[in-house]
């Protein structure tokens, strides 16, 4: 090893000397206030530290980020990630060179100059050549948090790479939720207002219920409201996590929630003949006039779309100030083109959708769509306003909600927006007891400052656009070109994420794209590739080409292991200073009127060994490959609030930091604080109270009528885009079902029941709930997670339906083969229940074989081994990929 | 004074907070819960009730356990705590024979958290903060260090954090709750008449003074 000289560890002593400092110099028995790290959802909680020493954490009381004092399983888990002695203490190079699963890298221990020189060369030569040469993956997984969209992305983003690939989410990540999220709340998700909600029909998710977005918040704010009198209806392919705490579980087959959706809005556009006219006609485009080639008529000088003003007779643009009555239904002559209310498009579209056939296909009976569609309806109270602080809201205590399990599929834009069509027929988007995109996405700052604020706006054709994102904004979508990217997003734009280039098919797509580069450097953050993308064999294919990875971690992985060529240790949240969760409002932010609840992360013990900081890590790799001044500026701009996504602004002011400043990640963190709360609450403000709160104004969180914007029920853009997406996707032998890019919500039947005749014998669909103790891959090595895990028949086992394994011949206990229609299989014990859908089988994703991870390894069952990541399992419009897959089970007999 | 708790079944999800709070509280070694979470299933598909029930000493008032203790160890306070001396068990487990709800556990030896890495400072910790003899058993004991200690400082159990057992704060659900159940008064005593709260296998004649909302 060589010696510790350099500047790079005069920089390590001071970070860690202003560190111990925040830590009381590592002595006594106290409680210090910080962030969680367990997943995604960054609870504001306090750990006890004794004599450097975590160990304990709780909730806080005085805060709504989070339970109000309580925490979640995993989240009181954590302090075991941070004493886990197969942590990443000091950097590491790969002395193996041969690469793939399961390779022993045979890791030898380097200095951080050598570490981030080598780093720091790979990346110059790479943005020498071609800055897309670098692709990069990272995760706002557990220990990580908004550092990875706020820190980690933006060095990559600013180095001139917009390669961005599956860090650690995953294949399961929300690309429908997130990317319609965007488009309908300005959010990234969506969550029930439980505060005043009635009525929730939650489909393929369990947010509320120990997961998800919110986590601990919305555990506490669902448990409240259903111990009120919350009706809580769960349609699922199981019962057994979300399902057992709704007063109904409803079983369907996966990925056909559609059917079921579109049936309830035919049923209630044309049969019940109740919705929200009002909303639909003020907030959608539902009146915006389609001519007959489905696009927009739009006015000849300006390039508006149009609509029909019943009061006046006459066509005027969507946002004519004389405006007061546009038409939802009728035919209608501009520029003598027949036209119609684009609403009244979707009335007629969805007269197809009859419950007798839904329910046929979904397995959900006929009766219960019925009664969901009149039971919503008759909770929503359509029309009714509520008076909140003073301020009128609408009022609309009732909504559809879901996630993961409903856009998991290759039908994903159609599951996901033919749920939020439903919201919006209930016109509950956004206001009292209805939908809210979560976190708040409206705020108007403290009180005494007015920072930091942020608002969603009207843009290109009057259309909903966040006021804070990260990545790019979902609206307008880029014109489709290349592909360029590794991704394939450019070439569908409509797309914020992609599973490729882990996907079998990715070579040879690119070298019909003419192979415009070939990706050098891979640099990975937190990420657990192999595991978390479909197929581990399809992620090694690309990562074992790659001829240099650096990785950022707290600890090896499967990644790690097989592919990572350098691995940096880095803090966890325990030692980390992080200011970028506390701007991560728009993911995890309390909904409703919960208060804002400002955190900190901030170090509750100084980082040991040679671990470093997020931030300093990429401050220094930032000064070595000489783009400090372009992070800086990312920085300032989305810090100071000038502009809140990735693209960001002109910065003429500099009211954080300047681009040739070098400073800290102290200094940083503390005139961030200052800048949003005032020079008296800077860093040692929060270091001494912890996290600071203020009341929330309801035109805060119930913001739709506050803001002057419209949201699709027409994806007026699929049709356009269509045409021109296909024919340079088949040029480079992608061949999907293009009719997807239709602009109105519609029924498409997943690949999984397509692929295979109806009596074939793999005759169940296997997938992967999301289990309440586990996250990502970290959870699994957690030894009180681990515990508890072993006590839960349903997390290492793979479950299945008691009748249908009676006919398999399977008893409760046996050991299975679970085998897709490829020949890949996975084995484990069963655990039968009555609360399975009889065609599924449920794995929750783990099965690690990590040698840095003991407790994970073999623990529980591989679930994506059976996956197949290539463009036939993609939605053709967002490249989700179908997470589902066609298998078949057996007894494996004792001895073989 | 009885104390007691209420588990509020409506609102629990099962997201083993209560339990791995427990261990953490205690500083427990590997293989040792106090709490648990039982799952249950009823009904046949499609029509199938799921419950969870997170378990833990009952502190019964008629504690079976107290009668079967030959040296003692094993006592009932006057607020009602079921509590065992670990200086004078002898690990002869007839206590853990005799609970009808099966929730204690025999401390044979000492584990590691990661095995054949050496303990953790945090394990190490326990031997200062918490120290755990093996070959006694273990079992919840209301977290009567942290009434003990609050009652000392004038907090009220149920009503203060620091008075209050660590599953109680720890709910993100907020489905605990803990306090006096001879004050008809208290928050619990109003809660269990209020929502028709029950005891476990109340037939065992063990008269638990922990509650459960079914819903």
């Amino acid at each position: 090893m060589k010696n510790q000289e350099g500047s790079c560890y005069e920089k390590l002593k001071k970070e860690r000397e202003e560190y111990r400092v925040f830590a009381r110099g590592g002595s006594g028995d106290y409680w210090a206030y910080t962030i969680c790290g367990g997943c995604f959802n960054l609870c504001g909680i306090r750990v006890r530290v004794v004599d450097g020493c975590p160990v304990m954490v709780e909730g806080v009381p005085e805060s709504d980020m989070g339970a109000q004092g309580g925490m979640c399983g995993k989240g009181v888990a954590t302090i075991m990630y941070y004493h886990d002695p197969n942590r990443c203490n000091f950097p590491v190079k790969r002395t193996n060179p041969k690469k793939g699963i399961g390779e022993d890298p045979k890791w030898e221990r380097v200095s951080w100059e050598e570490a981030l020189d080598t780093i720091a060369e790979k990346l110059k030569q790479v943005r020498r050549k071609d800055p897309r040469m670098l692709v990069w993956g990272c995760t706002p997984g557990p220990g990580t948090s908004q550092k990875a969209t706020l820190f980690v992305g933006p060095f990559f983003v600013t180095f001139g790479s917009h390669n961005r690939v599956w860090g650690g989410v995953g294949t399961h990540c929300g690309s429908a939720p997130h990317h319609i999220g965007g488009l309908v709340h300005a959010a990234w998700d969506i969550l029930p207002d439980y505060t005043y909600c009635n009525y929730v029909l939650r489909c393929g998710g369990n947010e509320g219920v120990g997961l998800g977005r919110m986590a601990s918040t919305a555990i506490r704010q669902c448990a409240t409201a259903r111990d009120r009198g919350m009706r809580m209806i769960v349609m699922d392919p199981i019962g057994y996590i979300s399902g057992a705490k709704g007063q109904e579980w409803v079983p369907i087959l996966p990925g056909m929630d559609s059917a079921v959706f579109l049936a309830m809005a035919n049923l209630i556009v044309n049969e019940i003949k109740v919705y929200d006219k009002e909303y639909i006609r003020h907030k959608t485009n539902g009146p915006y006039l389609v001519g007959p080639d489905r696009l927009f008529m739009r006015d000849k000088e300006s390039g508006k779309p149009t609509v029909w003003d019943e009061k006046d007779g006459m066509a005027k643009t969507y946002d004519d100030p004389t405006l007061t009555h546009p038409a939802l239904e009728g035919e209608y002559a501009v520029y003598r083109i027949n036209c119609q209310p684009a609403f009244q498009l979707l009335k007629e579209h969805l007269k197809q959708y009859e419950p007798g056939w839904a329910s046929r296909v979904s397995t959900v009976p006929e009766s219960m769509i019925r009664r969901f569609s009149k039971e919503l309806v008759d909770a929503a109270k359509i029309g009714s306003m509520i008076e909140i602080e003073g301020v009128k809201i609408p009022y609309r205590p009732a909504c559809v909600v879901g996630y993961k399990g409903v856009q998991g599929h290759q039908n994903s834009f159609h599951q996901y927006a033919s749920l939020i069509l439903l919201n919006s027929l209930l016109g509950n988007q956004d206001v009292a007891g209805g939908i809210l995109g979560s976190g708040t996405v409206r705020g108007l700052g403290h009180p005494e400052t007015g920072r930091p604020s942020f608002a969603p706006y009207a843009g290109y054709d009057g259309m909903l656009i966040p006021g804070m994102w990260f990545t790019q904004i979902p609206w307008p979508p880029a014109e489709a070109k290349g592909p360029g990217l590794v991704n394939l997003v450019d070439l569908f734009p409509h797309s914020g994420r992609s599973a490729y280039p882990y996907c079998d098919d990715w070579d040879e797509i690119w070298t019909k794209a003419g192979r415009p580069y070939e990706p050098e450097v891979m640099a990975l953050w937190g990420a657990n590739v192999v595991m978390n993308c479909a197929n581990p064999k399809s992620a090694e294919k690309f990562l074992g080409k790659v001829p240099f990875t650096f990785s950022i971690n707290t600890i090896h992985n499967e990644t790690t292991e097989g592919f990572a060529d350098i691995v940096l240790p880095e803090c966890d949240f325990f030692e980390s200073l992080d200011v970028a969760s506390s701007i991560g409002f728009f993911f995890n932010y309390p909904i409703g009127l919960d208060k804002w609840s400002f955190h900190v992360g901030m170090p509750v013990v100084g980082p040991k060994y040679e671990r470093r900081d997020t931030l300093d890590i990429f401050f220094d790799l930032a000064d070595r490959v000489g783009i400090r001044s372009e992070y800086n500026s990312f920085l300032e701009s989305y810090f100071s609030g000038k502009r809140m996504t990735w693209e960001q602004a002109d910065v003429k002011e500099h009211d954080i930091l300047k681009p040739d400043e070098r400073i800290s990640t102290k200094e940083f963190t503390d005139r961030t604080l200052k800048y949003y709360f005032g020079e008296k609450r800077g860093l040692e403000w929060f270091i001494e109270n912890g996290f600071l709160t203020w009341e929330k104004r309801p035109e805060e969180c119930y913001w739709r009528y506050f803001v002057d914007a419209r949201i699709p029920i027409y994806y007026e853009t699929n049709e356009r885009d269509r045409e021109k997406i296909r024919e340079m996707a088949e040029k480079v032998g992608i061949h999907m079902d293009w009719e997807h890019y239709t602009p109105l919500p519609s029924f498409f039947s997943p690949v999984i029941y397509t692929e295979l005749p109806p009596d074939s014998e793999f005759d169940l669909v296997a997938f992967s709930p999301h289990d309440v103790l586990h996250t990502h891959r970290l959870s699994a090595e957690n030894p009180w997670v681990d515990e508890m895990s072993s006590l839960n028949p349903y997390v290492y086992n793979i479950v299945m339906n008691g009748e249908t394994a009676k006919k398999k011949g399977i008893e409760d206990g046996d050991t299975i083969c679970v085998e897709n229609h490829w020949g890949d299989k996975v084995t484990g014990k069963v655990k039968l229940t009555q609360a399975a859908h009889p065609h599924v089988v449920s794995i929750v994703g783990l099965g690690s074989w990590a040698k840095g991870m003991p407790v994970a390894q073999g623990k529980g069952v591989n679930f994506n081994e059976l996956l197949r990541a290539d463009h036939k399992h993609m939605c053709p419009i967002l490249l989700a990929q179908e997470v589902a897959v066609r298998v078949k089970a057996c007894k494996v007999e004792a001895g073989k | 004074m009885r104390l007691g708790m209420l588990i509020n079944l409506v609102k629990c999800v099962g997201c083993y907070a209560c339990a791995i709070k427990c261990k953490q509280e205690h500083f427990l070694p590997p293989g040792i819960a106090w709490g648990r979470l039982l799952i249950s299933e009823t009904g046949i598909y499609p029509k199938v009730t799921k419950q969870l029930y997170p378990v833990l000493c009952s502190h019964c008032k008629e504690a079976p356990c107290v009668k079967a203790c030959p040296t003692g160890a094993t006592r009932k306070r006057e607020d009602g705590i079921v509590w065992i001396d670990q200086d004078k068990c002898v690990g002869c487990r007839y206590c853990l024979i005799a609970c009808p709800y099966q929730v204690r556990s025999y401390y044979s030896e000492e584990r590691e958290y990661f095995p054949h890495q050496g303990p953790t400072e945090f394990e190490e910790m326990r031997k200062r903060l918490y120290p755990l003899q093996t070959g006694v058993v273990l079992k919840c004991t209301f977290c009567l260090e942290r009434i003990d200690s609050g009652i000392k400082q004038g907090l009220k159990p149920g009503v203060d954090r620091e008075a209050t057992p660590a599953c109680v704060i720890i709910c993100p659900a907020k489905a605990r709750y803990f306090g006096d159940l001879d004050d008809p008064g208290s928050e619990i005593s109003s809660l269990i008449m209020e929502k028709r709260a029950v005891q476990l296998h109340p037939e065992y004649g063990t008269d638990p003074s922990v509650y459960y909302v079914i819903g």
